[in-house]
């Protein structure tokens, strides 16, 4: 079986960013961070690949600055929120002075 | 001028690897680009990760021995540099390395210099400057290369090669971050380059010396036809990048082979179908 330049070189596209494209759809492919363990385990790794879920606190969206609040004391509010507070407590506790009551 | 137009399109028909080698030197040059862009504070979002030891597959040879002992990865090395590795064995088991010969892009700046060389000297008196004998010996160092780098690799658990890595430099040379050692040694080789075609492939390179094994059992070889071969000019082995004497043997499995196909009927060979890259017959 004999193969030309051009076949070869479809090949070689093929092989290389197919392969690059299956990893990530797989979520192996792994361009940044550090050392990854054994078993998937990741030492401290953001996976450079799109299609990685991120952990539910990094999708909740930027608060926009309010009058009256300064943004330290939003963000430290917003950290805190989405680390302890359960789905609601944290818009609640934040804003309770500007939400009319329930 | 017949046969001049004749040698013009016969080169022009491995366009498929000169514009693959031209796209991945793009490829690399702009992700490194970006990383310096990124870190200045602008730069593109989509590649901002991706950086050079991600995309080097002869960091996968580095860290392999490393995962297998400790199962951790050496520092800066990606997984993606192990899977590249992966990627780059299986096209070395079915083609050889054409890794060297179609992707790696300081082989393509190499041969880039290189054009110059030839332009300059000639075809016939390019590229063969070193004696034979030397020639042949020194083909071998690049495996105590290797086995230098990996020594040093798993006693220091780093990557020790960076400071003299020839590929780190040419794309990290405008940043601080690249050793004097890594700079000299491209210097070097650039210049080399114009006399001898991939100097550093042929002489240096630890990739290469273990993507070259992949030529002992690679399941696509060039192959040569006695029966049609004109054996006069020998165009196949005056032009082959890596000084293998293509019109002496039926079969190459030269170590340093690069599958570069300069040498078949596609582009030197003036016969059709008499050197080609194939699966062997069986008798």
């Amino acid at each position: 079986m004999k193969i030309n330049s051009k076949m070869l070189g479809c090949v070689i596209v093929l092989v290389i960013f197919g392969g690059i494209l299956l990893l990530m759809a797989l979520g192996w492919w792994q361009t940044s961070g550090g050392g990854r363990r054994r078993g998937g385990e990741s030492a401290g790794a953001v996976s450079g690949c799109p299609l990685a879920i991120l952990p539910r606190a990094e999708l909740v969206p930027a608060q926009p600055a309010l009058p009256g609040l300064s943004s330290g004391r939003l963000d430290a509010h917003a950290s805190a929120g989405i680390k302890n507070a359960p789905n609601g407590a944290f818009l609640r506790s934040t804003f309770a002075g500007l939400l009319p009551p329930v | 001028m017949k046969l001049l137009r004749k040698q013009f399109w016969r080169k022009r028909r491995l366009w498929p690897r000169y514009a693959l080698q031209f796209l991945f030197f793009s490829l690399v040059a702009l992700f490194s680009l970006n990383q310096t862009l990124v870190q200045n504070g602008g730069g593109l979002p989509f590649f901002q990760n991706i950086s050079l030891h991600a995309l080097c597959p002869f960091g996968g040879v580095e860290t392999l021995a490393h995962l297998l002992i400790t199962g951790t990865l050496l520092q800066k090395v990606r997984v993606s540099a192990v899977f590249l590795l992966e990627l780059v064995f299986i096209l070395a088991v079915l083609f050889g390395p054409v890794f060297c010969g179609w992707v790696c892009p300081l082989g393509t700046v190499q041969e880039w210099v290189g054009k110059m060389g030839r332009h300059w000297f000639g075809t016939r008196r390019y590229n063969h400057f070193i004696p034979r004998r030397l020639d042949v010996i020194l083909r071998y160092a690049r495996y105590l290369v290797l086995t230098w780098v990996l020594y040093l690799t798993l006693r220091s658990a780093s990557l020790v090669f960076q400071d003299y890595d020839p590929y780190f430099a040419l794309f990290h040379f405008w940043r601080g971050e690249v050793a004097p050692t890594a700079l000299l040694i491209l210097e070097i080789t650039l210049f080399l380059a114009l006399f001898v075609e991939r100097p550093w492939c042929k002489y240096a390179c630890p990739l290469g010396a273990v993507l070259g094994l992949s030529n002992l059992i690679r399941i696509f070889t060039i192959q040569r036809r006695a029966g049609t071969c004109l054996q006069k000019g020998e165009a196949c082995t005056t032009l082959c990048p890596m000084n293998i004497p293509v019109s002496q043997k039926t079969v190459v499995r030269d170590h340093q082979c690069l599958t570069c196909l300069e040498c078949t009927s596609e582009a030197g060979c003036p016969v059709s179908g008499t050197v080609f890259l194939g699966t062997e017959a069986r008798p």
